[in-house]
């Protein structure tokens, strides 16, 4: 039997259009090292915002791309999931986890493209929310 | 020259007919004020075009006729424009009218239909423009009707060496009357050879056969002088020709010179590129390894909240495997003894009472054991993702200085992409301009200007050369002259008597020639100095000085000689005291019309060169901008000032008109 508490399993999968985002970010302008970097960081900031995501992205083709260790090699994000939902599957989280990470690699995208991808301002914008400022 | 009146008509901006009258018969201080595009410039040009019938845009070429006919005027189909000027000159008054009439829009047939009136008291003249040219001539005219804005151009006839100041040197001179005694020597050795060949004449007449002969032989030799003169009149304007080609080449070879500095600039912005394009570089590895760990900054907030719920989750299932735990060990402890059947406390053998109650326990507890392996395995890694979490917190604990780097870091990355963004503009802009060079023209320049230094050096010579044999030819002619001394009559005496004094008088023109060129200089030089101290604002200048070539100079108080080019801010302001001490010495009189004086002087300067104005001529006439010439600065001028018109343009149908001009847009 398989403990509802169980760590992602399996591989994470991204669209063609993420993917092409996260190159764009990483190989083409040398933002970001690595594209994992920016499908972490999308993730993070749709989980933060707890976004709906669009149907038209959820459904949306995606490919493996990433093992969950590279993805995910502390556990953080699984534990993030875990505790937001607690009661469907580690895949289902999974699959949860890669619509919020097309969502937020279409956002670091948009905000790229605009010329507002200042990381200072957005983080600092995050962190005081955070801290009730 | 003093102008009273002005009549425009269909003249640029001018539709149908306007009029500028100057107050009191023209003398005195007029301000014509009017923004950018009123139609300032069109006004002084139509007083040149009236002068001389050419006027010319700022960049040096003609403006054509179809450009000057006012748009409406075209558009109804009248071809007519003119000007007309009531002036003063020598106490008489004269009406100078240009017009031009065409039946076709069409420059030629502009030009083939202009026509030129001048009256002088009502009387028609015959050849006006020869009469215009000798009351301004046109190659000082630039001295009088002064274009603020050209400073630049006086400024570029200042440069050394050049054609330009070549120019600037003939037309002083001539501005200072100096030409005309030069003309008068001309003219006194064409009278001497006119006399020398009555005197030959007579020789022939009445000398005998070698004497005959002689004056032959000095017509002939006077012959070979005139045609040797000419030869020599071409060969120094053919030299003439080539130093200006020579400067001209020497000048696009500076341009290439600065084209291969140009070059080099743009190498070293490129190698300072790459390095700035290094630097970029290990600044965005810094970033993006900066950036593997937003998320986890991204997600503190939610870490926070989320802790506790994980730490409680492994409470519990934690509590579940311990209770599964315990009922197993229950379940089997609770087994032995049922099986044993012995009382673990007396050892006696167990009542069968107590053993259904011992099986009742069993099943409960089984039961409950049932239930609880139904759940799922307790997954210990729960423990390591609060561990894990809880590493997350700690490190992000530093938020504050992870954020300062993170700024620190995009923002040195934001200026080095702007520094690299201006470099690849330069850069750019650098090699467009280095593109439209042709490398290979500077090759060809350098052995162009070695041609005709070449030839220059050759006609050098053949000048030497001429001016030597002229000499020579010269002193044959006296000797063959005083080989007719024993000639005597009267008629001869009288000649010869002519013909010495004519000598006499040409060498005191000789020396007066040059003690009038210097003298001239030094009144030029001494106006200017006087106007320089009264306009300057730097105390350590005290004046200036004007060398042969009225090359000028500034002269500081310890006596040091500055270059313009050591003063720059001041080149303006000397240009402008030299064209006032011109007009001061001038043998001419004429207005001085300033169009845009200040548009590139300081304001401290202004005010010193317009308190200055009323010494300057009889007549001056200031067509200034509202930005240029404020309210408070009609102060310094005030009780001088005679006019004041204001040139406003009310667009396409009604053109500019002439308007009194009021003070703080009320009083008149």
């Amino acid at each position: 039997m398989v403990s509802a508490i169980d760590a992602f399993s399996g591989q994470f999968a991204a669209s063609e259009e993420a993917k092409r985002m996260m190159k764009e970010l990483t190989e083409d302008t040398g933002i970001f090292s690595q594209m994992s970097d920016v499908w972490r960081w999308g993730a993070a900031l749709a989980l933060l915002r707890n976004v709906d995501v669009d149907e038209k992205i959820s459904k949306q083709k995606r490919t493996t791309i990433y093992a969950i260790d590279t993805i995910d090699p502390e556990g953080i994000f699984s534990a993030i999931m875990l505790s937001l939902f607690p009661d469907i599957s580690p895949e289902e989280r999974r699959k949860k986890l890669e619509d919020y990470a097309e969502w937020g690699i279409r956002e670091i995208h948009r905000k790229y493209k605009n010329g507002t991808l200042n990381f200072y301002k957005i983080l600092s914008q995050i962190l005081e929310e955070s801290r009730g400022v | 020259m003093i102008i009273r009146k002005i009549e425009l008509l269909n003249f640029g901006p001018y539709y149908d007919k306007k009029i500028v009258k100057f107050n009191n018969g023209g003398y005195g201080i007029h301000i014509i004020h009017g923004d950018n595009g009123q139609g300032k410039t069109t006004l002084q040009n139509a007083i040149l075009w009236a002068l001389y019938g050419k006027i010319y845009h700022r960049n040096g070429t003609e403006i054509k006729p179809t450009e000057i006919l006012n748009y409406k005027a075209r558009d109804d189909g009248i071809y007519m424009f003119g000007v007309k000027i009531f002036f003063e000159h020598e106490g008489r008054r004269w009406i100078l009218t240009r017009k031009m009439h065409a039946k076709t829009f069409h420059n030629k047939s502009f030009n083939t239909n202009m026509k030129l009136h001048l009256t002088k008291e009502g009387e028609p003249l015959e050849n006006p423009q020869l009469r215009i040219n000798r009351i301004i001539p046109p190659e000082v005219s630039r001295f009088f009707f002064f274009d603020g804005e050209m400073l630049g151009k006086y400024e570029m006839l200042l440069e050394e060496d050049s054609p330009g100041k070549r120019e600037l040197k003939n037309s002083i001179e001539k501005i200072l009357g100096i030409p005309f005694v030069s003309t008068a020597k001309s003219d006194l050795e064409e009278l001497k050879k006119k006399y020398e060949k009555e005197i030959r004449k007579i020789f022939s007449k009445i000398g005998d056969k070698d004497d005959v002969e002689i004056a032959r032989i000095i017509d002939s030799l006077e012959n070979e002088i005139d045609e040797k003169k000419k030869s020599l009149e071409k060969i120094k304007s053919q030299i003439k020709k080539i130093y200006d080609e020579i400067y001209e080449k020497k000048k696009k070879e500076a341009e290439y010179e600065s084209v291969r500095k140009k070059v080099m600039e743009r190498d070293d912005l490129e190698k300072k590129l790459k390095d700035i394009e290094k630097e970029l570089e290990k600044l965005k590895r810094k970033r993006g390894d900066l950036l593997k760990d937003i998320y986890k900054y991204t997600l503190s907030p939610l870490i926070k909240i989320k802790i506790g719920y994980v730490s409680e989750l492994y409470r519990k299932e934690f509590e579940k495997w311990e209770r599964k735990t315990l009922l197993e060990n229950e379940i089997i402890r609770i087994k032995e003894q049922i099986e044993k059947n012995i009382c673990p406390c007396c050892g006696r053998e167990m009542d069968p009472k107590k053993i259904a109650v011992l099986r009742e326990e069993l099943k409960d507890k089984e039961a409950e054991l049932e239930i609880l392996s139904k759940e799922p395995i307790p997954n210990m890694s729960i423990e390591h993702m609060k561990e894990r979490l809880e590493r997350v917190l700690k490190l992000t604990e530093n938020a504050d200085e992870y954020l300062s780097e993170l700024k620190r870091v995009e923002e040195s990355i934001y200026l080095i992409e702007a520094r690299i963004a201006e470099k690849m503009k330069k850069i750019s802009d650098l090699s467009e301009e280095i593109s439209k060079s042709d490398v290979d023209e500077v090759k060809k320049l350098e052995i162009e200007i070695r041609r005709l230094a070449a030839e220059k050096g050759r006609l050098e010579k053949e000048r030497e050369d001429l001016e030597i044999s002229i000499e020579d030819l010269k002193k044959k002619k006296l000797e063959y002259m005083s080989r007719l001394s024993h000639i005597q009559s009267n008629e001869v005496k009288e000649l010869k008597m002519r013909v010495e004094y004519i000598n006499y008088i040409l060498n005191i023109f000789e020396e007066a020639i040059e003690k009038y060129r210097i003298k001239k200089r030094q009144e030029v030089e001494k106006v200017s100095s006087e106007i320089f101290r009264k306009i300057k604002t730097k105390e350590g200048f005290v004046g200036l000085e004007i060398d042969e070539n009225y090359g000028l100079w500034i002269i500081t108080k310890d006596g040091a000689r500055l270059g313009l080019e050591s003063s720059a801010g001041e080149e303006q302001i000397v240009a402008f005291c030299l064209i006032g001490a011109l007009n001061k010495c001038s043998s001419i009189d004429a207005p001085v019309f300033m169009d845009t004086p200040f548009g590139r002087i300081d304001v401290k300067h202004t005010e010193n060169i317009l308190k200055y104005l009323p010494e300057l001529s009889k007549q001056v006439v200031l067509l200034v901008t509202s930005r240029e010439f404020k309210e408070e600065d009609r102060e310094y001028i005030a009780e001088h000032i005679q006019t004041e018109l204001k040139l406003m343009n009310h667009g396409y149908k009604e053109g500019t008109k002439i308007e009194y001009y009021k003070k703080n847009g009320g009083e008149k």
